[in-house]
């Protein structure tokens, strides 16, 4: 009776019933137990950590190293063992039914180990005591997963909590306890009985009667235990197979690298190992929120960790994984949002097992371990392990997602009532049921939360320096505002809107800090992952939205414009704003705000590049064709005559920086130089698609910067060469129709790139994506659209968006990390390379002149100068530093060879060359 | 219970589909699409035929020739599109025209059987005798010899005619009827195909004009919103039954499709009745007709419905008789005295049927490029093919796309492109003069595992994956890279041609749609798309 009644208040909408206060009050119950586990589990991790330090202080180094291997050894012994736990935790009865195989199997492994102790010993290093600890260690650790596994199946969250906390308390107590009072290698003997009194805490725990309800479960399909084992054993090995392929390929300092920064990965990947297992038996269950909660803990546990790292100084890695792998720091962000991932796809995974789709939970995990390591196998640095890691992890997450999504249709809740009084629920219905509408809205709102969270940590790991243009803005921003315009109108291409934020910006904090100067386009391009999803959900539907939101959040191009101290990713924002009204208006929607809004946003778009008079042009003619066809049909002219008025407000808006755009338009137009003479483009010299006249091969370029980034040369030219897909990809729109959203994005994404193109004729370097940056939404919200709706089977339906984002994040992936990416300029690198070695009497040559933007954002402490004439050699006791940058330019090259001639000629002695991204710097002494 | 039917049978719904509405407006946009089409033929062809593009000269002749079959297609769809915007305006006896006055003739409504079941045949028999707009009698011609259809026959009130000697096929049932029939005008109905009431109110005004031979109505598919052969099969007939019939109207070239058409006797005794000796005797008997002097019309309605193919050895052997019978009419129509306009118009259509060896031509082309380094084309630099190619390429299916209403589906592509055996297998056949026989397509399907029914475009998808394999095994060059993404593309397209027959359970589990049905929307027909 009462299932019915929810049901059909769940149907109308009519407010929260019984059960789904009673569900609340339930989730409630989960959070806390969810909570506690992982709080008890962290604490066991510090316990563990604290143990070890201890130790460290305490033990002489040979014993605290065979400890330390110990530990390594047993720690391998009881994940194996683990594997056990989800089976139990999914069927509790399976503890009983196992324990004497399980101690049959500890006792015959121990065994093995005790008596080929003195040869293992040999070949190991390890000592026979320490031996015959880990076998003594092994009918323990079988049995324990069991234990566990029956708590965590009978929902004792007290009872779990309590065995993971003993066991490294009492590792303080028996192991210091016996190395102080005994001998320093009986501390391993303390480890094996701490491993054995959270054994009997376990199993004494465990009679204790069940709580309620937690006997009442579904019947579970044969294999079903043994499938979510194995889901979960192969999630563990994509989370440590890593780390053993990199230590047998790669070279040694390479492998211990990687192995530095998979200890911190690890550490967060084991800090959500629980969370599964306490969600199995409330996922059999079906409990509403157990996915909820194990992914909120998850996500904000590790969201946390990386966010601390991210923020962490390259110091702090020295001082935890020593000097020697500080270069870890740039790794670190990467993985840990790799093992963040994973630990998000675990919770997915077993949520997907317990529900009935063991099979396809195991069988992506597989293909996840497969990939990764085929991936990890062809890596040749530590990078590009993370890289395949990183890409594995996401591969799972997307298809868990996708599993997920398909599994369990997601039913937003239209309208959420008022609480009622319910009888029988208790003065508490109140508030359950303000709790119940919260939850809803919470839950609604997680998954856009999640993508705005990956979009922020995507955003924060910046891997390149100031480039260029940044420096230039960076100098004019820190001049006084009308110093500022004037050196626009006079020196510059560009209205001054985005420069008047960074100048707000720099002059409210007081710092021209990397970090402050690229405050605003982080905080501009992570805004438009939310407006991404409410743009496409508003157009089409909420899950092109949530589509959408996942596309611009791991959009190479919309990353990288984040992190740049440009206009770009603000004038990306304002013509996804543009193309919102313009595709309201087209589709009829009425209201002088739109119109407003229109104007509005156009004439910001106009104040922060000049070329968005392109799309904005495109967009009034559309809405003016409509308007016309609309009087023509007798609706009047009222739609006209509003849109003339936006467009003359548009007009009305920019007039005053109208004299601006003149003074630089007169300059360009007269055969000026645009800026102050810096390169013409991001890597101008450097990359072939932007040489020579507008062709096929730009326009193949440009549409793969738009969507995957921008990367190496080589990669660009194989990249092109798959250009029968576009070929595939018009087939594939044969029949499927067309709509005025659509039509409006082709027309806004096409229009300004066609019109660039043919303008590449007459200034090459017009035809560069920045120019045209604002179709990139576009083209992005297009994608979005495609791949959200094109799969007309399950199958599709999840691996089309699927397939979409993990390229792009490939991509992304890539352009961040190659160094090979002709557009990464480590000019941080170089000069403080200089800077460290230098001194205030020392010299720092460097060409092209156009870097003493550069020089001067990052002073190197010296004396700076650009190439030109002759050269003296340095005098006793200084250096001279030269600083090349586009070196493929010929002149440049020429000028810089020219200077190490004189230098070398003149007897100055090369004492060193360093060379980075797109830079190189040679010392002479 | 005959409720119950009626209400289940797709055929007796409104139809899905109508052909796109005859505004003025599309024209408009179809001469502009068409005039930027001519430039950009010119602008690849001009590249294409340059005398410094020879790369290998054998390859490079095979897909000129290939090219040159393609343009050929492609230019005769964009001249029977042109005619589109006269008959917008109207056109004595056009449905634009509205049906003209004809005082209730007499009309035997013929409706062939060889096979096909009750259920199959009933609710067509009971939709004809309620057939309006003349003095109707309905024939049930049964070449299946089945007492109970002539037990059905009886029960809805229609005529039975049983012959002792099925020669001809069904062009021999339906003469042995006329011979036994007297009705001023002749309606053929497939045996599937269910007519609407008014069926003769939108068609006999047609046949105001003495000179008319026949009125000719689109063939529907009702079972394309179910089952995806069938809505495949349906998207290319949509295309043709659209535009291009539409087209060929105007240019007086339409020709009979063997059911859904009225025929005045008059003409058919003028030309004998129906020729027996070809499987696709409607068009022959076009061209008969035709060369007779007598004119053709089309009503572009939805007048009955029938069924599709549903599985894919039903639509390989609808096909395969369609390009034989259509192939082996070639020499007839260059023999015949047909005016050149309508000749070239009926070439067209049999043309079609080579297209598939265009297929084999560009799926040989990067295997022979990835295993042998032998390419058509000088090495000028991809991207100098991709600037003259894409223009054509993309205004092609942008004018497919704009003519068809975006009927014509990708579905409809590449179950097409991947039937490409059926054009060779067909045109071989017609070549070494092997004589076809009529089979009729089932109306019922197995959907599911076919594999045999498609083993040609499997064999091609086995040597395409190989030929990738074997090359990225050698090199991982732009140049590799862009041929072997060639072959994929070809694989893509071939696999999802031939997904129809190969669905075993778990598939279908997978596949299952997630919103109203895997079906597309129905949409076109033979259309070469370069």
């Amino acid at each position: 009776m009462n299932q019915t009644l929810a049901s059909g208040e769940a149907a109308t909408g009519t407010g929260p019933s019984t059960p789904d206060i009673r569900a609340v009050q339930g989730r409630g119950r989960q959070a806390l137990r969810q909570g506690g586990v992982l709080v008890a589990q962290l604490s066991a991790g510090v316990g563990n950590l604290a143990f070890l330090l201890v130790s460290a202080h305490l033990l002489p180094p040979g014993q605290f190293a065979q400890l330390a291997a110990f530990l390594a050894v047993y720690l391998l012994l009881h994940t194996v063992a683990a594997a056990a736990a989800p089976a139990v935790a999914l069927d509790p009865g399976l503890e009983a039914r196992l324990r004497s195989q399980a101690l049959a199997t500890g006792l015959g492994l121990g065994t093995a180990v005790a008596l080929t102790a003195s040869w293992t010993s040999e070949v190991t290093g390890l000592s026979v005591t320490t031996l015959l600890a880990l076998g003594a260690a092994a009918p323990g650790a079988t049995l324990l997963a069991l234990a566990r596994g029956r708590l965590y199946g009978e929902e004792r969250g007290a009872a779990v909590a309590v065995t993971l906390l003993t066991e490294p308390l009492a590792r303080v107590l028996f192991g210091i306890g016996l190395a102080v009072l005994l001998r320093p290698q009986t501390a391993v003997w303390g480890v094996v009985a701490a491993g054995y009194a959270a054994l009997a805490v376990a199993v004494l725990t465990a009679r204790a009667p069940a709580p309620p309800g937690s006997g009442a479960r579904p019947q579970l399909s044969p294999g079903l235990p043994a499938l979510t084992a194995a889901t979960l054993l192969g999630v563990a090995v994509v989370g440590s197979q890593d780390v053993i392929f990199a230590n047998r390929l790669l070279p040694d300092a390479s492998g211990a690298l990687f192995a530095a920064v998979s200890t911190l990965g690890a550490m967060v990947f084991f800090a959500t190992s629980t969370v599964p297992l306490v969600m199995l038996p409330q996922a059999v269950r079906r409990d509403p929120g157990a996915l909820l909660t194990a992914t909120s803990l998850t996500g904000g546990l590790s969201a946390l960790a990386v966010a601390a790292l991210s923020f962490a100084p390259a110091s702090l890695y020295g001082l935890l994984l020593g000097e020697r792998y500080i270069a870890a720091h740039e790794l670190a962000v990467p993985y840990l949002c790799a093992m963040a991932a994973l630990g998000l796809s675990r919770v997915l995974l077993a949520h997907l097992c317990a529900t009935g789709s063991g099979r396809r939970a195991f069988a992506i995990t597989l293909l996840a371990v497969a990939l990764q390591a085929v991936l990890v196998v062809m890596a040749g640095s530590a990078a590009e392990v993370v890289t395949a890691t990183t890409v594995a992890s996401c591969a799972l997450l997307v298809s868990a997602v996708a599993a997920v999504m398909l599994r369990t249709p997601v039913v937003l809740p239209e309208t959420v009532a008022a609480p009622v009084d319910i009888p029988g629920i208790g003065g508490g219905a109140h508030r359950a049921a303000r709790l119940l509408s919260w939850r809803r809205r919470l839950g609604a709102a997680l998954p856009l939360a999640t993508i705005i969270l990956v979009a922020v940590a995507l955003r924060a790991y910046v891997t390149r320096s100031v480039w260029i243009d940044e420096a230039i803005s960076i100098r004019q921003a820190s001049q006084p505002y009308g110093a500022m315009l004037s050196q626009l109108a006079a020196n510059d291409v560009h209205p001054p809107l985005y420069h008047s934020l960074l100048w707000a910006v720099v002059h409210l904090s007081g710092s021209d800090g990397e970090a402050v100067v690229r405050l605003p386009s982080m905080v501009v391009g992570t805004l438009l992952v939310p407006v991404f999803f409410v743009v496409a959900r508003d157009l089409w539907d909420r899950r092109t939205g949530l589509v959408a939101a996942v596309v611009v959040a791991v959009a190479p191009v919309a990353v990288w414009y984040s992190q740049e101290a440009r206009m770009y990713a603000l004038w990306m924002l304002l013509a996804t704003l543009l193309i919102w009204l313009q595709a309201k208006l087209w589709r009829g929607d009425r209201g002088w705000r739109l119109w407003a809004g229109l104007a509005l946003a156009g004439a910001a778009s106009l104040w922060t590049q000049w070329f968005a008079v392109l799309p904005l042009a495109v967009g009034y003619l559309v809405l003016l064709g409509h308007a016309l066809a609309r009087w023509r049909a007798g609706d009047g002219p009222r739609r006209l005559l509003a849109l003339l008025t936006s467009a003359s407000a548009t007009v009305a808006l920019v007039l005053p920086i109208v004299p601006i755009g003149l003074a630089q338009a007169e300059r360009v137009l007269g055969g000026a130089s645009a800026g102050s003479g810096a390169a013409g483009q991001t890597g101008s010299a450097a990359s072939q698609a932007v040489a020579g006249a507008p062709d096929v091969y730009a326009a193949l370029a440009n549409v793969i910067w738009a969507v995957w980034g921008y990367h190496s040369d080589e990669q660009m030219v194989l990249l092109s060469a798959l250009w029968p897909v576009i070929a595939l990809l018009a087939l594939a729109l044969l029949g499927r129709g067309r709509s005025r959203e659509v039509t409006l994005l082709v027309a806004v994404a096409g229009v300004p790139f066609l019109v660039m193109f043919a303008l590449g004729f007459v200034q090459r370097n017009f035809f560069e994506l920045r120019y045209f940056t604002a179709t990139v939404p576009a083209l992005l919200l297009l994608l979005a659209r495609l791949s959200a709706t094109w799969g007309r089977s399950r199958l599709t339906a999840a691996a089309l968006p699927a397939l979409l984002v993990v390229s792009m994040a490939a991509g992304l992936v890539d352009q961040q990390v190659n160094r090979s990416n002709p557009r990464i300029y480590d000019f941080r690198g170089a000069i403080t390379w200089a800077a460290d070695r230098g001194e205030g009497d020392d010299l720092l040559l460097f060409a092209p002149s156009w870097l003493s933007d550069e020089l001067h954002y990052y002073s190197p402490g010296m004396r700076t100068r650009a190439i030109h004439g002759p050269v003296a050699p340095p005098s006793d006791g200084t250096r001279v530093f030269v600083l090349g940058s586009f070196l493929d330019d010929p002149a440049t090259s020429g000028a810089v060879g020219d200077v190490l001639a004189q230098l070398r000629n003149a007897g100055a002695r090369l004492v060193a060359r360093h060379k980075v991204a797109n830079v190189e710097v040679w010392e002479f002494a | 219970m005959t409720m119950t039917r009626t209400v289940l049978d797709p055929r007796v719904a409104d139809p899905a589909w109508g052909t796109a509405p005859l505004g003025t407006r599309t024209p408009r946009h179809l001469r502009l699409l068409l005039t930027l089409n001519l430039l950009a033929t010119s602008w690849y062809f001009g590249w294409l035929l340059d005398p410094a593009r020879v790369g290998n000269p054998g390859l490079y002749a095979v897909l000129v020739v290939a090219e040159g079959l393609n343009l050929v297609q492609a230019l005769g769809f964009w001249w029977t599109l042109a005619g589109e915007r006269r008959f917008a305006r109207g056109r004595p006896g056009s449905s634009a025209g509205g049906p003209a006055a004809v005082e209730r003739p007499s009309v035997d409504v013929l409706v062939p059987r060889y096979s096909e079941p009750v259920e199959i045949v009933e609710p067509t028999l009971a939709a004809a005798v309620r057939l309006r707009g003349g003095d109707v009698r309905v024939w049930l011609l049964d070449d299946g010899d089945s007492d109970e259809m002539a037990a059905l026959a009886k029960r809805v009130g229609a005529g039975y005619l049983r012959r002792h000697e099925h020669t001809g096929a069904k062009a021999g049932n339906i003469n042995a009827a006329l011979a036994r029939t007297s009705g001023e005008y002749v309606l053929v109905l497939d045996c599937d195909h269910v007519p609407h009431p008014d069926f003769l109110v939108r068609t006999l005004p047609a046949m105001a004009d003495p000179h008319v031979a026949f009125v000719q109505t689109p063939q529907h598919y009702a079972n394309s919103t179910g089952n995806p052969v069938a809505a495949a099969a349906w998207s290319q007939q949509a295309l043709f039954f659209g535009c291009i019939a539409r087209g060929k109207n105007v240019r007086g070239a339409m020709f009979c499709c063997g059911t859904n058409v009225v025929f005045r006797r008059a003409a058919l005794d003028d030309v004998d009745g129906f020729p027996e000796d070809s499987v696709t005797e409607d068009f022959l008997l076009s061209v008969r007709l035709q060369e007779r002097g007598w004119r053709t019309e089309y009503v572009a309605e939805v007048l009955a419905q029938g069924l599709g193919p549903e599985d894919m050895a039903s639509y390989a052997s609808q096909q395969l008789r369609w390009a034989r019978g259509c192939l082996s009419a070639i020499p007839t129509t260059l023999r015949s005295n047909l005016s050149p306009r309508l000749k070239a118009q009926y070439l067209l259509s049999s043309a079609y049927f080579l297209s598939g060896w265009t297929v084999v031509v560009y799926m040989m082309l990067p295997v022979s490029r990835i295993l042998l380094g032998a390419q058509p084309l000088a090495v000028s630099g991809a991207d100098q093919f991709l600037a003259h190619f894409a223009p054509y390429f993309a205004l092609s299916l942008l004018t497919v796309a704009v003519a068809g209403a975006g009927r014509y589906t990708f579905a409809a592509y590449s179950m097409a492109a991947a039937g490409f055996w059926i054009h060779v297998s067909a045109s071989l056949a017609v070549l070494l003069r092997r004589r076809g026989r009529f089979v009729v397509t089932p109306k019922s399907g197995s959907v599911g595992w076919q594999p045999r029914a498609v083993w040609p475009a499997l064999a091609a998808i086995g040597v395409l994956l190989g030929s990738c394999a074997v090359g990225l095994a050698h090199a991982r060059d732009a140049a590799m890279l862009n041929n072997v993404t060639f072959a994929l593309l070809h694989v893509v397209v071939l696999t999802s041609g031939v997904s129809g027959a190969l669905s075993p359970q778990w598939a279908r589990r997978l596949t299952a749609p997630t919103r109203t049905g895997t079906a597309a929307e129905p949409a076109v027909e033979p259309v070469v798309v370069p």
